[in-house]
């Protein structure tokens, strides 16, 4: 019992001193990222000659849907760890990060939709990608909703775990159903919400935010499994306090 | 109680004496189309039947679902299969199986019906039974993992439609699909429906009884 | 700030503004209950005596 408790914590803590050494870098990283992919997406970077500047819109759009689809993926990988070796770091890695994937599906939503008014004139357009997203979004729901339903944290995780891993099954099968869904009820000719092809000037802005997003969901991360590691010890030891 | 095929017999025999069950199930699906005539309007019914038939059967399915395994959790019987010699993946299709005879295929009888509610043109009613028929195993094996996953779980059942119903999206574009009955997108949805139960077949026996097993632990 | 001004200009800075009320609140929203978590923590400590308390929760170290 002891050696297993040992094992459980040694692990977090080695992570959590290369976590903490890692945090500052990270903050540094995010906030030049960001002024740099700002700079670049809004000022720098030339308008659409079809879209005009509500091309701009896509240097958020476009990371925070592969964000959305990015963090399920590590989620499931983290899950199958969980499972597979009984890591104690993944299973806290799938509760950290779940969060931020569903705000960045979120985020990929809200934009889509704020492209779509001036696009087409509504808010809302059944394009393939979105309607992904949206379905990726109920998978993420389901994720935290299951994560917390039950007494017991560990019986959540495991659950939340083996549905992460059917539900990364699923990603491709549903994207794939939603393309050819959109085929059979929409005309090929609508514009597409990733643009017809992408040009040299957007390419920049584009990977730039996309590196931003993808260091503040790790800075994210960092902050959050800090938060769950401290929670997780508190608990302990008022449960020893209580038990002599 | 010794090997799945036993368990498979003991749960239609269990059924068939508790009739009313699938009766219920049935008369939910039959009501809401009731409801679809009465939000929408007998004149437009038609052209969206062969989706809202769709949309009912697989909410009656989940429906069904809701508490699969919780009398055999409860009464420590699933304890039992966990520790027999068989593997759980096998008394986990045994269950299944017997639950889609027991529920789906009085479903299915309902369809005709269903389709004159809801005003279904006739020559497609061949495309909906196909494709429910096809269906409807697959949309019992994904109601099944959001069954075992909730065992337990605080507010269980509106947790289950929540997991269950984002991963039976592809299903049911593919079976509206077929049911809508275009015939030049029919052969194809039906082989991809045909696809996925094959898949599920392959990944969902063996996702319930890990989740069985996280509930049991 | 011109490339702002002329074409929709509100669905982009409204796309931006999104994008910033959400991440900063998340980012916002990790950081207050990281405090949280580690103020209970230290408080949790600091009530145990010292005789009592496990070996490694005093420092991260865990071996």
């Amino acid at each position: 019992m002891a050696t297993r408790n040992l094992h459980r914590f040694a692990n977090p803590a080695r992570f959590m001193r290369l976590a903490g050494a890692a945090l500052p870098w990270c903050a540094g990283a995010t906030a030049v990222l960001f002024a740099a992919g700002l700079y670049l997406a809004i000022l720098a970077s030339p308008p659409d000659y079809q879209q005009g500047e509500t091309v701009r819109i896509m240097y958020v759009h476009v990371p925070a849907a592969w964000m959305a689809l990015f963090v399920y993926v590590s989620i499931a990988a983290a899950s199958l760890a969980a499972i597979v070796w009984r890591h104690p770091l993944a299973e806290l890695y799938a509760k950290a990060a779940s969060p931020i994937g569903a705000i960045f599906t979120l985020l990929a939503l809200v934009t889509g939709s704020l492209w779509g008014q001036p696009m087409w004139g509504t808010w809302w357009v059944w394009d393939a990608r979105l309607t992904s997203v949206l379905v990726l979004f109920f998978l993420y729901l389901g994720h935290i909703a299951l994560m917390d339903a039950f007494d017991d944290t560990a019986r959540g995780a495991r659950a939340a775990a083996i549905l992460a891993l059917v539900g990364v099954v699923n990603v491709p099968v549903i994207k794939f159903s939603v393309d050819w869904w959109h085929t059979l009820h929409q005309p090929a000719s609508v514009l597409r919400l990733d643009g017809p092809a992408i040009h040299p000037s957007m390419l920049a802005p584009l990977l730039v935010m996309a590196a931003a997003f993808t260091s503040f969901g790790a800075l994210v991360v960092i902050l959050r499994l800090e938060t769950e590691i401290a929670r997780r010890r508190a608990r302990r030891l008022a449960a020893e306090g209580a038990g002599g | 109680m010794t090997g799945p095929l036993a368990l498979f017999r003991r749960d239609l025999r269990l059924a068939l004496r508790h009739g009313s069950d699938a009766l219920a199930v049935v008369a939910f699906f039959a009501f809401s189309a009731v409801l679809f005539a009465f939000a929408i309007g007998p004149e437009q019914l038609g052209g969206v039947a062969a989706g809202a038939a769709w949309v009912i059967a697989l909410l009656s399915v989940l429906l069904s679902l809701d508490r699969l395994f919780q009398a055999d959790y409860e009464d420590g019987s699933l304890d039992q299969l966990a520790l027999a010699p068989a593997p759980l993946a096998a008394f986990v299709v045994a269950k299944l199986a017997a639950h889609w005879l027991a529920t789906a295929i009085p479903l299915l009888f309902a369809v005709p019906a269903i389709a004159l509610l809801l005003r279904l043109d006739h020559d497609a009613l061949g495309a909906l039974l196909v494709s429910l028929a096809l269906g409807t195993p697959t949309l019992v094996i994904l109601g099944a993992i959001g069954a075992a996953l909730t065992l337990g779980a605080r507010r269980g059942s509106v947790l289950q439609a929540l997991l269950v119903l984002p991963l039976e999206v592809p299903v049911l574009v593919f079976g509206a699909g077929a049911a809508f009955g275009d015939p030049e997108t029919i052969e194809t949805a039906v082989t991809v429906l045909g696809a996925m139960l094959m898949a599920a077949l392959a990944v969902g026996p063996a996702a319930i009884s890990a989740a069985l097993r996280a509930a049991l632990s | 700030m011109s490339a702002l001004v002329e074409g929709h200009l509100a669905y982009v800075t409204g796309s931006y503004l999104a994008a910033g009320v959400l991440l900063v609140g998340l980012l916002f929203a990790a950081l207050a209950a990281r405090r949280r978590a580690r103020r209970a923590l230290a408080g949790l400590e600091e009530r145990m005596p010292a005789s009592t308390k496990p070996a490694g929760t005093k420092k991260e170290a865990g071996a």
